[in-house]
């Protein structure tokens, strides 16, 4: 059923985590894929697994507790999940590479910029490191930051946040890698750099090819930036389609709320939208049913007994609700995209 | 960078002589005097115990005593000592060199065992070998170093014989000598173990948490992300970061060169400052004691000085411009 031409399919992937002695799915059978050059937005509250399915991909995870369960992440048909760390460490950074959400702390503070930009190349390459040097101080510039041989002897408390952001983005260019995860990249900047970043991911894209996994829970990102739209919910893909539809026809009560929790300019209301409630916590989880059942306007009672499926409902386009029939187990096999 | 220094210096000033203040009342506040060290108060005529502390100024009030004593240090005269008989500056002096040597081979013992004990347990954390380390570590934090030495001597000197039990160097060789050296250290190797030994605890203690801590840091994620083998990043990413704690520990390290052990030198009756500071309190020498505690307190300052530009030598962030 996997389309052919997929760059990265992650398939029935379940991971999670050991929690005093009990293992908890934060993942629980996500499976979607990403083309290539295609931009695709993993939008969700806090606590919906959307970092941890980056660190899965990546293989991240906290070694001491985080672990994938089940399921492939297959990545150009190879499965990464059965890779050792040798070899995922020949696809991190040079075929995957990440940005991370917090530029501030995700910097070496006591190494220069160069160092740690040269670094990737490094890793990935035989050049010299007068060579790799000259490269680092091309990609500060691709970035758009000026003085970039100097930048290079600077170490990142020197940098502002959007600065040490750019570099980030720099180390992940820096090995032209096909598929890029931007793990909410721009949440810890100012507004007006938030746009530039968005920008130049943008521009980055268009110009190398690169398919780009952008995690977020800003809709106003997705609108800008997405081609198709995967809605986390506690650990599940709860819907999937391309950018227009999901804001011009969301099927999902829980993407239907989160749209209906952006303000908007033209109506003056006295109170912000809110989806009531918080997501529910690891070892909190329902054990049966709906898993959004308990902040759903249109919850049932058959929802608290029946596990939805994730069913087709149009070509495309995807959702796990009871509303849906292809949602109900048996009538229809579960799909991806 | 020079300027800081300069100011730090500068702001040491009035704080050694608050020191100064509180180690001169200290030394007059203990028991007895200079003079009831030399004599035998009960069986001496107290006529001439009152001469004698009229001529050693000891009846003066206590200010005139601080500035007379204040004044000599200025010029570097620390008075003489009562029970050795000579100069304080010359009997330091005589000393000095064999504690600094007892406190850099100890130093370099400490470094080394922490630095790859600690390292390891950091990167392989709760592991047999991790609780190995960590065993060993409660049971130096445990052991007072008296108990170690006494127990390193029986072992190391009585059964197997391979160290000289006491002494700071073997008798009738001329100084500068090789064979004087190899002596000298040969001395200096064992009370040098144990005092090494039993410091690592801590060094290692704190290497390890702090390298188990910064693991779980975002620049090791990135650095993961960028492909960085994980032998890379323990050794350039992570204890880049984690040796600027241990820096602090270092600052008063310093002052540990020059204060020597004062235990480990009293059980080996090693001839260094530990042990002529214990001697002189036992004998109310109190001039040597008064220069010794000041000595001390300059060390712990430098250390600190030393300590706070090496920080900025390690952490860019707090580098002074």
């Amino acid at each position: 059923m996997s389309s052919q031409n997929a760059l990265l399919e992650i398939d029935n992937l379940h991971t999670g985590f050991n929690i005093d002695g009990d293992f908890h799915h934060a993942i629980k059978g996500v499976s979607f894929d990403v083309k290539p050059k295609e931009v695709v937005c993993v939008v969700g509250e806090s606590g919906c697994g959307k970092s941890v399915m980056s660190l899965s991909i990546m293989q991240l995870l906290p070694k001491h507790n985080g672990k994938i369960d089940k399921g492939e992440i297959r990545f150009n048909g190879k499965n990464l999940a059965e890779y050792s760390e040798k070899e995922m460490n020949n696809i991190r950074g040079k075929d995957i590479s990440m940005i991370f959400q917090e530029p501030m702390t995700a910097l070496n503070p006591v190494l220069t910029i160069g160092f740690q930009l040269d670094e990737v190349l490094l890793n990935h390459s035989k050049d010299s490191k007068e060579s790799v040097r000259k490269k680092s101080i091309q990609l500060l510039k691709d970035v758009g930051i000026s003085r970039s041989d100097q930048i290079v002897h600077e170490y990142p408390h020197q940098l502002s946040g959007g600065m040490r952001q750019r570099v980030m983005i720099a180390m992940a260019i820096a090995c032209e890698p096909q598929l890029l995860i931007a793990d909410e990249p721009t949440t810890a900047l100012d507004v007006t750099v938030q746009a530039q970043i968005l920008e130049l991911i943008k521009k980055i894209q268009d110009e190398r090819g690169t398919a780009v996994m952008l995690i977020t829970h800003d809709l106003g990102v997705v609108a800008e930036m997405a081609d198709r739209v995967v809605v986390m919910y506690a650990g599940q893909v709860v819907e999937q389609s391309d950018v227009d539809r999901i804001f011009h026809d969301p099927q999902h009560p829980y993407t239907k709320a989160l749209l209906g929790s952006i303000p908007k300019m033209e109506e003056e209301v006295d109170e912000l939208n809110t989806i009531r409630g918080i997501v529910p916590t690891l070892t909190k989880m329902p054990k049966q049913g709906c898993r959004f059942v308990d902040r759903c306007p249109a919850a049932m009672p058959e929802c608290r007994q029946i596990d939805p499926q994730l069913g087709e409902t149009d070509k495309g386009h995807t959702v796990r609700c009871l509303l849906y029939e292809e949602s109900r187990p048996g009538e229809k096999a579960e799909v991806r995209s | 960078m020079l300027l800081y220094t300069l100011r730090r210096i500068l702001i040491m000033i009035p704080i050694l002589i608050m020191i100064s203040i509180v180690v001169f009342s200290l030394a007059l506040a203990m028991p007895g005097d200079a003079l009831s060290g030399q004599i035998d108060p009960a069986n001496t005529d107290p006529q001439y115990v009152e001469q004698m502390r009229e001529q050693l100024g000891l009846n003066d009030p206590v200010h005139v005593q601080y500035a007379r004593w204040a004044t000599g240090v200025l010029q570097w005269d620390f008075g003489r000592s009562f029970n050795h008989r000579m100069p304080v500056t010359e009997l330091i002096g005589e000393r000095l060199p064999n504690t600094i040597l007892l406190s850099v081979m100890s130093l370099m013992i400490t470094y080394v065992l922490a630095f790859f004990m600690g390292r390891y347990a950091g990167r392989h954390p709760y592991t047999p070998g991790d609780y190995g380390i960590q065993g060993l570590n409660y049971l130096m934090l445990a052991i007072p170093s008296f108990v170690a030495a006494i127990f390193a001597i029986f072992i190391f000197s009585f059964q197997f014989g391979w160290f000289p039990s006491t002494g700071s160097v073997g008798s009738g060789l001329e100084a500068g000598t090789w064979d004087w050296w190899v002596s000298k250290i040969h001395h200096t190797a064992l009370p040098a173990l144990v005092l090494g030994g039993l410091t690592t605890a801590s060094y290692t203690q704190f290497l390890r948490n702090d390298i188990i801590e910064n693991a779980q840091k975002d620049y090791v994620r990135t650095a993961r992300a960028k492909g960085t083998p994980e032998g890379t990043i323990y050794n350039k990413h992570i204890l880049r970061n984690s040796v600027i704690p241990i820096i602090t520990l270092f600052g008063f390290d310093i002052a540990s060169i020059i204060g020597g052990a004062v235990i480990i030198e009293t059980v080996f009756t090693y001839r260094g400052i530990g042990e002529l500071l214990i001697s002189s309190i036992t004998n109310r020498d109190y001039s040597v004691v008064t220069a010794i505690t000041l000595m001390l307190s300059v060390a712990t300052l430098v250390g600190n000085l030393i300590a706070d530009l090496i920080y900025g030598v390690v952490d860019p962030r707090i580098r002074v411009e």
